[in-house]
C-alpha cells in the first residue's frame, strides 16, 4: 500500500514564502506518515530553545519546543513538575511535559485538522502564542530548573533524525 | 449564539445525535456556547464540556475526578499525568490548582470557516473514549493508591 501524502507542507511553505518567514530549516523524515520537521528556534534570556513545527499526513499538526534538554534531575523534577502542572491549568493551547528518557522538558501545541482544512496561518499564530508567552515564562522555568543557562539544546538532538 | 456552536448543533441533529449534551448560552464578550455531557467510564460517569465561541480556540474539558486528589497521593498522580502528557498527543492532564481535581483537555483551534463539528464528535467517540477505557483505571488506581510504580517506593 502506498504512503499516506502530507498535503500539509505545501500549503504551510506557500504561506511561508508568501509572508517573506525564513527562520526554519527544513527537514524530510521520509518515514510512513510523510513527516516533514521544520526547525527554527527562540531566543530567551536563558539560552535558545528549539521549536519545531511537524507536519505529516495525519490530522496532528504538531508545534513542540524542547524547552531544555538534559535538565531535569531528581532533585529538580518536583518543582519543574509543580510548574508544569501549573501553567498546563492556564493555558490553554499548549500543554508542558516531562520526558523521562531524556530528561527534558517539552512544550506541545497540537493543531488538529484534516488535510483539506489545513490552515497555515493559524498554525503559525499558534507559533506565535508560544514565542510571546516563554519570555514571560523564563523566571518561573529557571527558578524551578534550579539554573540559570540552558545547555546546548542541539548537543543531545544533533544526531537523532 | 456564535456560528461554530450553530454547525455544531446542525450537525448533531442530521446525525440524530440526542442527550449527549445539554446546551448553555452564555451573554458575554465571546458569545459562548457550553454544552455539559458526560462520559460512562469504569462505572463512573466523567462530566464533559465542549466550549466553543467567537474565537479561533475551541475546547473539550472532561472533570476526570470528581474530587480532589489527597494531598499525599498528588505528587504520584502528577507524575503519572506527565508520561500520559507526553505519551498522547492531544490529550492535557493537568491537576487543578485550587480544587486538585485531575482536569483533561483537547484543544481544537480553527477558524470559523473550517470548524468540523465531525471532527470534534470523532475525537470524542473514537479517541477520547478508548482512551480513558484502557487508562482511566489506572488513572483512578494512582488517585487511591492501589496503584503504585518503583519511582514512588524509591523517592
Amino acid at each position: 500500500m502506498a504512503n499516506a501524502k502530507n498535503e500539509k507542507s505545501a500549503v504551510f511553505e506557500k504561506f511561508l514564502i508568501s509572508e517573506d518567514i525564513t527562520c526554519f530549516d527544513k527537514r524530510n523524515i521520509e518515514d510512513e506518515e510523510d513527516t516533514v520537521v521544520y526547525r527554527s528556534y527562540m531566543q530567551t534570556d536563558m539560552g535558545d530553545m528549539p521549536i519545531f513545527v511537524l507536519l505529516d499526513a495525519t490530522i496532528y499538526s504538531v508545534i513542540r519546543v524542547v524547552v531544555s534538554a538534559n535538565v531535569v534531575t531528581s532533585e529538580n523534577y518536583q518543582a519543574i513538575t509543580d510548574f508544569i502542572n501549573r501553567e498546563n491549568s492556564i493555558y490553554k493551547n499548549f500543554k508542558y511535559y516531562v520526558e523521562q528518557d531524556d530528561n527534558s522538558v517539552y512544550l506541545d501545541c497540537i493543531y488538529i485538522s484534516s488535510n483539506t482544512a489545513f490552515e497555515p496561518e493559524l498554525l503559525y499564530v499558534l507559533m506565535n502564542q508560544i514565542v510571546q508567552y516563554m519570555p514571560k515564562a523564563v523566571p518561573a522555568l529557571k527558578e524551578a530548573m534550579g539554573i540559570e543557562q540552558l545547555p546546548d539544546p542541539f548537543a543531545q538532538h544533533a544526531h537523532e533524525h | 449564539m456564535n456560528s461554530k456552536a450553530e454547525k455544531f448543533d446542525q450537525f448533531l441533529a442530521e446525525q440524530n445525535i440526542t442527550g449527549w449534551f445539554v446546551k448553555e448560552e452564555h451573554q458575554d464578550d465571546a458569545n459562548s456556547v457550553v454544552y455539559r455531557g458526560h462520559f460512562d467510564v469504569a462505572a463512573q460517569q466523567l462530566p464533559l464540556f465542549v466550549v466553543l465561541d467567537d474565537t479561533v480556540f475551541n475546547l473539550m474539558r472532561l472533570i476526570v475526578t470528581t474530587g480532589a486528589v489527597p494531598e499525599d497521593r498528588r505528587q504520584a498522580v502528577g507524575r503519572y499525568l506527565n508520561e500520559l502528557n507526553g505519551q498522547f498527543k492531544i490529550f492535557k492532564y493537568y491537576l487543578g490548582a485550587e480544587d486538585h481535581v485531575i482536569y483533561m483537555d483537547i484543544s481544537v483551534p480553527s477558524a470559523e470557516n473550517n470548524f468540523n463539528p465531525e471532527l470534534l464528535v470523532r475525537l470524542l467517540a473514537e479517541v477520547l473514549e478508548p482512551h480513558l477505557e484502557e487508562f482511566y483505571p489506572t488513572i483512578l488506581g494512582k488517585v487511591l493508591g492501589t496503584e503504585t510504580d518503583p519511582a514512588e517506593k524509591v523517592n
